[in-house]
C-alpha cells in the first residue's frame, strides 16, 4: 500500500466509498438493469454480477485478501464441512418460516381485493391537485407493473447456474469479508459493532427485494450465521461454501417450479 | 459532567432548535408568498406556466437567503471560513466526493425501496399501488423548486442556483453545527447535525409519506458526512457529493 501514502486522505475517502458501494450494490444494477440501456435483453443476475465483480475489484486495492482467508488447508477444509452443514440446517429453517407465513394469506387476499379497487385513486388525487407535470412521468410510464413482472418472469427462465455460484462468492467476499473488516477497524465499542453488524445482515436480506417477505426474513437469519461461522474459524470459505449451496438448491428448486413461479415486482 | 457545562448544552440545542424552525419554515413561508407575487407581477418567461416560474422565483429567493443567513452565522459566532475547511481543495479528494454522492444516493434508494415495502405491507390503505403514485409522493413538497428551475431555465444556471442552496445548507449543517458543537464530544456534534439535518426536510411538505423519502436521504447523507468532516476536516468534497447526489434525483 505505497502509492495510497501520496493521495492525501485516500484511505479515509476510500473505505467509506467501499461501504456505500458494497451496501447498495443492488440498487445500482437495478438502476442498469431498468435503464434504457439494458432495454430488458440482459439478465437482473448478469448485471448483478458485473456490478459486485467490479467493486470487489476495488475493493482488492485497499483490503488485502490475505486478511479474509486463513492459508492453512486444515482449518479450511473444516470450515468448508461447517459450512455445508450450516447450509443444510439453514434450509430447514427457511421451509419454518415459509410455514409460518403462509398461514396468513387470508390477509393478504383482503390486500389484492383492496388494491384492485383503489389503483388509480392516488394518482387522480394528485392530478387534482396540480402536481403531475407531464415531465415527472416520463420514464415511468414506459412499462406498466404487469408488463414488468411478464420480464422478471422471462429472465428467471434464463439464469445459468455458473451465474449463480459466481454471485454466491462475490456476495460472501463483500457482505461477510469487506464490511466486517471495515466495522471492525473503526474504533468502536462492542455494543455499537454488533448493532452496525446486525444492520448489515439486515441491508443484505434486503437486497434480495424483489422476492416476498419470508425469504427476505430467512435471509436475515443467514446474515448473521454466515456472519457468526465466520467469525469462529477466520475464514470466508465456511461462509462461501454455505452460500454455494444455498444457490445451487435454489436453483434446482427454480427448475422444478418453474410454471408455477410468480414473482413480486415493487 | 459538570452542570454548568450541561446547561449550557441544553441551551444551545434549545436556541438551534428555535434558530432552524425560524429560518426553515417562517422565513421560507414568506418568501414563497413573495416569489407568487413576483410571478404575478413580472413579464420574465411569460410562455410557460405560473407554477414554474413561482418554482423558479422561489428558489433563487431561497438560495440567495441561505447564502446571506449562512454568512451572518459565521459573522454571529465569529468563525472563519479557514476554520471551517472551505479553502482546504485537494483535486483528488474532490473526485472522492463526486464518486461519494453517486453511492449516497443509491443506498438512499435501498432503504427507500425497504420503506415502501413495509408501507404496502402493513398500512395499504393509505399507501398507493402503482409507481406512477409513489412517483408523485416522491417528487412532492419543497422538490419541486428544483424540478421547475431545471425544466425552465437553462441548465447551467439552474444547477448553479442549487449548488448555491446546497453549498450553504452544507457549510451551516457540518461547518458551522459541528464546530460549535465539538466541545461537548464528538457524539453530540454528530448526533446533532443529524438530527437538525433530517429535522429541516419535513418543513413544507404535503404529508407525511412524502416525508420519507427527503428524511431517509438525509440521514444517510449525515451519518457519512459527519464522519467524514470529523475525519479529514474537508468541506469542498462534501459540497460536491451533495450536488452529485441531487443531479441524479433530478435527472
Amino acid at each position: 500500500m505505497t502509492y495510497l501514502h501520496l493521495i492525501p486522505q485516500a484511505e479515509t475517502y476510500g473505505v467509506t466509498i467501499l461501504a456505500i458501494f458494497s451496501l447498495a450494490s443492488f440498487t445500482i444494477a437495478r438502476r442498469f438493469h431498468l435503464s434504457r440501456g439494458s432495454g430488458g435483453h440482459i439478465d437482473f443476475v448478469k448485471v448483478n454480477l458485473i456490478v459486485k465483480s467490479l467493486i470487489v475489484l476495488y475493493g482488492l486495492l485497499l483490503i488485502p485478501m490475505q486478511n479474509l482467508f486463513s492459508l492453512k488447508f486444515s482449518t479450511e477444509f473444516v470450515a468448508c464441512l461447517a459450512g455445508i452443514v450450516l447450509g443444510i440446517f439453514y434450509i430447514r429453517i427457511e421451509k419454518k418460516i415459509i410455514r409460518y407465513f403462509a398461514r396468513n394469506e387470508k390477509t393478504k387476499n383482503k390486500q389484492k381485493q383492496y388494491m384492485l379497487k383503489a389503483s388509480k385513486v392516488h394518482v387522480i388525487k394528485a392530478r387534482s391537485l396540480g402536481l403531475s407535470n407531464n415531465n415527472f412521468f416520463r420514464r415511468h410510464n414506459s412499462l406498466s407493473n404487469q408488463q414488468k413482472n411478464v420480464f422478471d418472469y422471462a429472465e428467471l427462465c434464463k439464469i445459468k447456474l455458473m451465474h449463480l455460484l459466481l454471485i454466491a462468492i462475490l456476495e460472501e467476499i463483500i457482505f461477510r469479508g469487506y464490511l466486517t473488516y471495515i466495522t471492525l477497524n473503526i474504533s468502536l465499542n462492542i455494543y455499537n459493532e454488533i448493532i452496525v453488524l446486525i444492520f448489515i445482515a439486515f441491508l443484505f436480506a434486503f437486497s434480495h427485494a424483489s422476492y416476498s417477505w419470508p425469504q427476505i426474513a430467512s435471509k436475515f437469519i443467514f446474515g448473521i450465521m454466515a456472519l457468526f461461522v465466520f467469525m469462529c474459524f477466520g475464514t470466508l470459505t465456511s461462509a462461501i461454501s454455505s452460500h454455494l449451496y444455498l444457490n445451487a438448491i435454489a436453483y434446482k428448486h427454480l427448475q422444478q417450479n418453474r410454471k408455477t413461479f410468480k414473482p413480486q415486482a415493487i | 459532567m459538570n452542570t454548568k457545562l450541561a446547561l449550557n448544552f441544553m441551551f444551545s440545542c434549545l436556541l438551534w432548535w428555535v434558530i432552524i424552525v425560524f429560518f426553515y419554515k417562517y422565513i421560507k413561508i414568506f418568501l414563497i408568498r413573495l416569489a407568487k407575487w413576483i410571478a404575478k407581477i413580472s413579464n420574465w418567461y411569460n410562455h410557460s406556466s405560473l407554477q414554474e416560474r413561482t418554482g423558479t422565483f422561489e428558489l433563487i429567493l431561497i438560495a440567495s437567503s441561505h447564502v446571506i443567513f449562512c454568512l451572518l452565522l459565521i459573522h454571529v459566532f465569529s468563525l472563519n471560513l479557514q476554520v471551517l475547511g472551505l479553502f482546504k481543495i485537494n483535486i483528488s479528494s474532490i473526485i472522492y466526493g463526486a464518486v461519494l454522492g453517486v453511492g449516497e444516493m443509491y443506498l438512499s434508494s435501498l432503504l427507500c425501496l425497504f420503506a415502501i415495502r413495509l408501507m404496502q405491507t402493513f398500512q395499504y390503505q393509505n399507501a398507493p399501488n402503482n409507481i406512477e403514485g409513489w412517483s408523485v409522493l416522491a417528487k412532492a413538497g419543497w422538490i419541486r423548486h428544483h424540478f421547475h428551475t431545471v425544466n425552465l431555465i437553462p441548465i447551467i444556471p439552474a444547477y448553479l442556483v442549487v449548488l448555491l442552496q446546497l453549498a450553504s445548507e452544507e457549510v451551516i449543517f457540518r461547518g458551522v453545527l459541528f464546530n460549535l458543537f465539538l466541545p461537548y464530544g464528538f457524539f453530540a456534534a454528530f448526533f446533532i447535525s443529524l438530527i437538525l439535518f433530517a429535522y429541516m426536510q419535513i418543513f413544507l411538505m404535503p404529508s407525511i409519506k412524502s416525508c420519507i423519502f427527503p428524511v431517509i436521504g438525509a440521514i444517510t447523507m449525515g451519518v457519512f458526512h459527519g464522519y467524514l468532516y470529523f475525519k479529514t476536516g474537508e468541506l469542498v468534497p462534501l459540497i460536491i457529493a451533495h450536488f452529485s447526489f441531487f443531479i441524479i434525483a433530478l435527472a
